[in-house]
């Protein structure tokens, strides 16, 4: 059994017995495709809704929501999984602050990176099992491909599965 | 957005290194007599980081944090956070006041308190650096969370990454009465504003 990572921007693929952690997740999305059959799966750690800003290339495909959701799908499957087999759940997207006045600039990434994930999951037909996502407290997320959960952290309230 | 502002020369980076230790140090002074205890810091860390590695910045994403955000606005945009342990939040609030009940996460004093201890360290650090450019900036009203590290810290740097592939942090370690309570204040300037820094004392070109 393996404990992947899956730090900001980075995309971790596991195999059955393993588990994936996003661990701290504030605006950014932790977002799992797993095989609920074969148990392969994997996980992306989502900061920005489009890789539009981008000059060139994008090089890290994981890093915004259009380029992370088909290159989860088509790592997942190469390792593996079947599509019509897949379990499909996120978490994340808050807004951990808020200010107050008007000089300060309106971010609302948390929302903007959510809206933009479901968009594309959409997009690429895959239908969302569960989330958590929105609200102002950040989530630790973590995967268990073994037992085919789906763990939800947060500070003061513990923990809850998806 | 191109990332030019970003290939920062040493003297460059000492120059931003001694005037963040110029401020840093004013808003270590302002804490000091607010709690009326000596504190310290560590000589500022000047870095541009890619994402990935920022994370482990704070030594464990999941430890829990009191973080006071302060947007600069003004000439120069940035942001400016501040971080401590939870724990250690709850013993500079009981220094600060202490026969007040300041139990964080529960009483609206310590929030308030939390804030002005943000805005305190915010607004020395900044008039040290307007005074040393002669540039306009102030702060907002802090923003406080108590949330885990890794949160407040993809929260705060996301904004940025939506404007630059790399951001250049200024990370600088405070002790309070010995090495007791250890804080974080990260500042990290927005690419436009890095570059009128720069020109502003002098080393754009060297």
């Amino acid at each position: 059994m393996a404990v992947h990572r899956v730090g900001m921007a980075e995309l971790k693929i596991g195999g059955p017995g393993d588990r994936l952690e996003a661990l701290g997740l504030g605006s950014c999305i932790g977002l799992a495709m797993v095989d609920k059959v074969n148990r392969v799966g994997g996980m992306v750690h989502i900061m920005l809704p489009d890789s539009k800003i981008v000059q060139g290339p994008v090089k890290q495909l994981g890093k915004y929501a259009d380029t992370a959701v088909p290159e989860l799908l088509d790592q997942v499957l190469r390792a593996g999984a079947m599509r019509e087999r897949l379990v499909v759940k996120m978490a994340g997207g808050a807004e951990m602050f808020s200010f107050a006045g008007s000089d300060a600039p309106k971010m609302a990434i948390g929302k903007r990176n959510t809206e933009a994930v479901n968009g594309f999951l959409k997009e690429y037909r895959l239908k969302l099992s569960g989330s958590d996502t929105g609200g102002n407290k950040g989530r630790t997320f973590i995967v268990s491909l073994d037992e085919l959960s789906f763990m939800i952290r947060i500070v003061g309230k513990g923990e809850a599965n998806l | 957005m191109g990332n030019s502002a970003y290939d920062l020369s040493d003297m460059q980076k000492d120059t931003i290194r001694e005037v963040s230790n110029i401020g840093m140090g004013n808003a270590a002074t302002s804490l000091s007599q607010l709690i009326n205890t000596r504190v310290d810091i560590t000589v500022p860390f000047v870095k541009v980081v890619p994402d990935v590695e920022i994370s482990r910045l704070l030594g464990g994403e999941e430890v829990e944090v009191c973080a006071s955000y302060v947007q600069v606005v003004g000439d120069i945009r940035g942001h400016l956070v501040m971080i401590f342990r939870t724990s250690d939040a709850q013993m500079l609030l009981n220094q600060m006041a202490p026969s007040a009940d300041m139990t964080i996460g529960e009483s609206e004093m310590a929030r308030s308190a939390l804030q002005e201890l943000g805005n305190i360290l915010a607004s020395s650090f900044l008039r040290s650096l307007a005074d040393m450019t002669s540039l306009l900036m102030h702060s907002t009203v802090p923003a406080v969370a108590q949330d885990f590290a890794g949160s407040i810290v993809s929260y705060v740097v996301s904004n940025m990454y939506e404007l630059s592939e790399k951001i250049m942090i200024v990370d600088t370690h405070f002790e309070v009465g010995g090495d007791h309570i250890d804080g974080q204040c990260v500042f990290i300037p927005e690419p436009g504003s890095l570059t009128m820094l720069l020109e502003s004392l002098g080393v754009a070109n060297l």
